[in-house]
């Protein structure tokens, strides 16, 4: 059954990537779990050495890279979502691409982000080891009614399934109130200290992220000295600090989602922002994005006019003009011929311009994607 | 002209779908046109200790995740609710969104049948039918009351017209008493219940609405008329509302 699940997986894999039919991080996964919906419980297809789940709504791309990148470099055999298809169909897709067809040589480790509504479904056919629970805030409220919702199917779930690690940022109100399983060990990663960490990886990745990356490599046995010899040379996920250049122009994505990652983002632009001069906010309200934007005043204003107060301020998107008006109200100075909801317009109207060199883009999930594909020509790896 | 003095309740505990967005858009448009704006926070405690809410001539209060509306639940009904009732019925402005919306009824009915007592002072009161009803979750169009546009200060600093634009997110259905008068009439979404069509309630010069959005980012026109209510001015200076316009024209189009 295994065996041609992953016939089937692979070959739509392939088909997606002959044909430019997606990305190929969700079909696979979407058409073998249809054709046989226990592929993930099998245990043929599980890890020798263990699952690692990471879920929470900012930093799981992050973290999830981080954690595989020094688990590879110990020379481990890794599967992981690098695409960020984060669902059961992209998780499924992920381990069918990464398995070899005609050789019994399973993965050491799976080491997936998962989706904050996905982590309950997945935690009895996964069976992890270690689930890491990184933080939880508005995103998608559309979509997924409430953060306390959230947080009550976790401990349910958590506890149902009694993982044996679950590390976790105890800093944080909401996740001390949790109770787990006896069985289960609640580590804190944000016991981890920072004192060690190089300037360049605890700004652009925003500590708490390597913090729990970190607090997983140690449970799993690696020395924090060691992660971060490894993480020296780690380049930052895509759309995550990425830095993409077209027409002389320097772009530097930050990917802003919901408040507390544009918030974050802001916060590391406002140190930064003497070495651009120009910022691009992209807003879409597709369903990846949640169609409601509301959340874009529940970003402090005064947050926005320090960061962004100086730079010329560009705006695209299918949301563009409530993004417009949002940054117009928190105090920046928004030129009409500056917004438009076609990106290609707005580039150029960037590209022509001759005192920008280095321009800070805020998109939104769907937005990344977008701006990627006119960049590169690709969305996502 | 003294100005605009603001009393926003509980922002830290009651901030959920950027509502809070609609206190920074009055002292916004205020502050353009000069017209001196002070925002009062109101927290939880005493309404005594703090000094000045007699000055308050627009009261807001926004919805929040349920573990919140719970925390401030018990300091509203017993600390604010005179504050509250005498505000709404000496006939000054107020705009109540979602969450307190509900509060301002007589009563919210959980799913387990169990109800929580609000303040009483809308004359409505909301169900929560649990997983027989889905949320009411969407982009949302309505029409203003008459009781709103045929206000001679609106048509004053109207210019966008009687329909307005926003974003619902409610598991509560709103029902409406039979002298109650709606906030507007939805012509696209869900509004109070999904079933007669009506859309928050107003009660003097007090709105209860569920458009987050928010809602006085989406509606310009909204917020200058509750700035000139408020201020007690039949007219204001004209903005440059280019951007804003061109948002709400694109609402039009969302589904």
């Amino acid at each position: 059954m295994i065996f041609i699940t992953l016939i089937l997986g692979k070959t739509i894999g392939f088909l997606c990537r002959v044909f430019h039919f997606g990305s190929g991080g969700t079909w696979p996964g979407h058409v073998a779990l249809r054709f046989y919906p226990g592929f993930l419980n099998d245990k043929g297809m599980s890890p020798s050495r263990g699952v690692v789940l990471v879920s929470g709504t900012n930093g799981k791309t992050t973290v999830t890279k981080m954690v595989s990148h020094v688990l590879r470099k110990k020379g481990f055999l890794v599967t992981t979502n690098a695409s960020g298809a984060n669902l059961e169909n992209g998780l499924a897709s992920a381990i069918i691409l990464s398995q070899p067809l005609l050789s019994k040589k399973r993965p050491n480790y799976f080491v997936l982000e998962v989706d904050e509504f996905t982590l309950p479904i997945v935690l009895e056919k996964l069976k992890p080891t270690t689930v890491v629970l990184l933080n939880i805030s508005r995103d998608q409220l559309d979509r997924y009614g409430e953060t306390d919702l959230i947080l009550e199917r976790w401990e349910y779930s958590l506890r149902l399934s009694a993982v044996p690690y679950i590390v976790l940022d105890k800093s944080l109100e909401y996740f001390r109130k949790l109770s787990f399983s006896e069985n289960t060990v609640v580590l804190d990663f944000n016991e981890i200290s920072d004192e060690k960490f190089p300037e360049d990886l605890s700004s652009l990745f925003y500590s708490k992220n390597l913090k729990a990356a970190l607090a997983v490599l140690l449970n799993l046995g690696v020395p924090s000295d060691e992660s971060l010899q490894h993480l020296s040379d780690f380049q930052a996920a895509y759309g995550r600090g990425e830095v993409l250049i077209f027409g002389g122009k320097i772009f530097h994505i930050f990917l802003a989602k919901n408040p507390a990652s544009l918030s974050n983002n802001l916060r590391f632009f406002e140190e930064r922002k003497d070495s651009f001069n120009a910022a691009l906010f992209i807003l879409n309200d597709n369903i990846p994005d949640g169609r409601d934007v509301s959340w874009i005043y529940d970003v402090s204003p005064r947050l926005i006019l320090s960061a962004c107060g100086e730079e010329k301020i560009f705006i695209s998107g299918k949301r563009c003009y409530d993004m417009a008006v949002r940054l117009k109200y928190a105090g920046l100075d928004v030129r009409e011929e500056n917004v438009s909801p076609s990106l290609q317009k707005i580039r150029s109207v960037i590209t022509a311009d001759s005192s920008i060199c280095n321009v800070a883009v805020f998109p939104n999930y769907s937005a990344m994607l977008e701006f990627r594909k006119l960049m590169l020509g690709r969305k996502i790896l | 002209m003294k100005g605009l003095v603001v009393g926003h309740l509980y922002p830290d505990e009651l901030n959920l779908y950027g509502d809070n967005g609609n206190v920074e858009v009055v002292a916004a448009r205020c502050v353009e046109r000069g017209i001196k704006c002070e925002v009062i926070d109101v927290g939880v405690g005493k309404v005594s200790s703090y000094p000045g809410l007699g000055e308050v001539n627009l009261l807001f209060m926004g919805g929040g995740p349920d573990s919140s509306q719970k925390s401030v639940y018990e300091d509203f009904l017993i600390e604010k609710k005179e504050f509250v009732s005498d505000y709404v019925y000496s006939g000054k402005v107020g705009l109540f969104v979602c969450g307190s919306y509900q509060l301002l009824g007589e009563f919210y009915r959980s799913a387990d049948g169990s109800e929580l007592k609000g303040l009483g002072i809308f004359n409505a009161h909301t169900v929560h039918f649990g997983k027989n009803k889905s949320r009411c979750i969407g982009n949302v169009r309505a029409v203003l009351s008459e009781t709103i546009t045929a206000d001679p200060v609106f048509k004053n600093v109207d210019f966008l017209g009687p329909h307005i634009f926003g974003f619902e997110n409610h598991g509560g259905r709103t029902y409406l008493g039979s002298d109650a008068v709606p906030f507007a009439k939805v012509t696209h979404g869900h509004g109070n219940n999904s079933e007669d069509g009506t859309e928050g309630l107003l009660l003097g010069n007090c709105v209860g609405t569920y458009f987050h959005g928010p809602l006085l980012a989406k509606n310009p026109h909204l917020a200058d008329y509750l700035i000139a209510k408020a201020l007690g001015v039949s007219e204001l200076p004209k903005l440059d509302d280019k951007l804003s316009i061109a948002s709400y024209t694109a609402s039009k189009k969302l589904r």
